[in-house]
């Protein structure tokens, strides 16, 4: 997986968790707290350099993931700009066009409240990037532990992490050895491939999973996963920046719009 | 020397399996020895060594261990599972830690080992196994031989007497290989009867101190590999002679 392989080689790999998770969350709920589209604007800009020139994630990698979060996001608020109605639009429309009986339009009112919909969850969606892309998910479950989040839980998010590429490695296998064999030749045999794979995988990760019991039973499992503490280093540059970033955002926000 | 396991006319047979895993098997294991069992796929050796250590219970007969009979109260198969370690076929079914030195850590933290003894333990295993580059890295993002490397780690981080390794030089390369076996002769060295389920003959001829021969459930031959690899009528009835054709038997 993309992410996961930049969290481990990021120039931020050994930095207090701690750290990272309080400033990516403390700007995610800036964000959507003041709800004020130049500080999201702000937020989206300087958690991308945080992400791209101190953590040194590729700019590419960073861009790419965040295109793809945008147009998810563009899409889900095409239903606030846009409205369709069969009576006759009120005057004050920016745009509209009429398709027989059926309008089609849009104000500026409600073009400004999509706008600010997106840059808010932009500016949001790029500190949990910031986060996702710089500490891996060993080191978040660390965190958890360490703010005494539920033992059960934790476990079950560590096995889960850890089932998860299990299972795609196993799905990846599976079917490359079906396209070796041309099961994926015609839309009909496509079909039926796939459904076998879905019910062998199943299978398979049911036995996977009673051998991942014995394993864990040999080396003397007892209902609790027990595993070192990892080491961090403090990193007082980070600080500073992520303390001037959220003050200038307190800033914008007085700018009134 | 009290040998380190005694199985006397062991059967066990697999939840919906009309055939038994293990048919009334009989065998003395000797301590501190190295040693090779043998069989084809299906003969028993994987339940054998789930046996050791009472991740499976016999259905009839009866299993001691350093003369002792197997107890299966809590407390026991814990002491039970600190001296005997199993280090799996795949080393996927045994990694479930995100991180190396987390996974290392959690069988001598089952131990109820302090954290301090336990980061030196992780350490020293790790030395051992040299994998001391990779105590950072995710589990997933390692190499088949690394990856052994790691169960092996991981097993000897909680200082067995007994090691049970299940075919772990069938998936890794000659020079992973010939790590491995590195390893396990450091562990010899240090008096660990190890237990190395193979069929390479190799294996027997070069390595091992001792074999044991599985054919359907039962113990065919057990004894020097010396004995094993003179013995013509035995090695016809087992099959063994046929895929051990290209090496010349006798010497
Ligand atoms: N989980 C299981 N469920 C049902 N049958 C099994 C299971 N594991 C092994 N067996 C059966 O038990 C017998 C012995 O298998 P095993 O101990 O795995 O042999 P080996 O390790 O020598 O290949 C085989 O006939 C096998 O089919
Ligand atoms: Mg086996």
């Amino acid at each position: 997986m993309l992410i996961d392989r930049y969290a481990y080689g990021n120039r931020l790999r050994h930095t207090e968790p701690a750290l990272k998770a309080g400033i990516a969350l403390t700007v995610l709920t800036l964000c959507l707290a003041l709800d004020h589209p130049l500080t999201s604007l702000w937020a989206l800009g300087w958690m991308s350099l945080l992400t791209v020139a101190v953590a040194r994630i590729p700019a590419k990698v960073f861009g790419r993931i965040l295109l793809g979060e945008s147009t998810f996001l563009a899409l889900a608020t095409v239903g606030i700009a846009v409205t369709f109605t069969v009576a006759t639009p009120p005057e004050a429309t920016l745009w509209h066009w009429r398709l027989g009986s059926l309008w089609i339009f849009g104000t500026a009112e409600e073009l400004s409240t999509a706008l600010r919909t997106v840059f808010r969850a932009l500016g949001a969606v790029s500190a949990m990037n910031f986060l996702a892309l710089t500490t891996p998910l060993v080191d978040l479950v660390e965190l958890l532990r360490r703010w005494h989040v539920p033992g059960a839980l934790i476990d079950i998010t560590a096995m889960v992490y850890r089932a998860t590429f299990l299972l795609l490695d196993n799905l990846n296998r599976m079917r490359t050895a079906q396209e070796c064999r041309l099961g994926y030749a015609t839309a009909r045999n496509s079909m039926h491939s796939a459904a076998l794979l879905g019910g062998n995988l199943f299978m398979k990760t049911f036995q996977q999973g009673r051998r991942f019991q014995y394993a864990l039973d040999a080396r003397g499992f007892d209902g609790e996963l027990r595993v070192l503490p990892a080491k961090y280093q403090s990193n007082p540059t980070l600080a500073m920046w992520g303390v001037s970033g959220v003050i200038a955002m307190l800033g914008i926000w007085r700018i009134p719009v | 020397m009290t040998p380190v396991f005694e199985f006397s006319d062991v059967r066990f047979r697999h939840n919906g399996q009309s055939d038994c895993a293990l048919c009334g098997l009989t065998v003395t294991i000797p301590s501190g020895e190295k040693i090779a069992v043998v069989g084809r796929n299906g003969s028993g050796k994987s339940t054998l060594f789930l046996h050791c250590n009472g991740l499976y219970r016999p259905q009839q007969g009866q299993i001691r261990f350093n003369g002792e009979p197997f107890s299966y109260t809590r407390s026991s198969l814990r002491q039970l599972r600190q001296r005997v370690a199993i280090v799996f076929q795949n080393p996927d079914d045994q990694l479930f830690s995100a991180s190396v030195a987390q996974d290392i850590s959690f069988g001598p933290l089952n131990l109820g080992l302090s954290q301090a003894e336990t980061a030196r333990r992780v350490q020293q295993a790790a030395e051992l196994c040299a994998i001391t580059h990779l105590l950072d890295r995710p589990t997933h993002a390692l190499s088949g031989g690394e990856k052994a490397r790691v169960a092996m780690a991981g097993v000897l981080a909680m200082e067995p007497s007994v090691v049970l390794a299940d075919e772990l030089l069938s998936a890794i390369d000659p020079w992973a290989r010939l790590d491995i076996f590195e390893i396990l002769q450091t562990l010899h060295d240090h008096g660990t009867t190890i237990l190395l389920a193979t069929h390479d003959l190799s294996v027997v001829r070069y390595w091992a101190t001792y074999v044991i021969v599985l054919q359907h459930g039962t113990v065919a031959f057990s004894g020097t590999p010396q004995q094993l690899l003179h013995n013509h009528s035995l090695l016809e009835a087992t099959e063994l002679s046929k895929i051990w054709w290209t090496v010349k038997l006798e010497s």
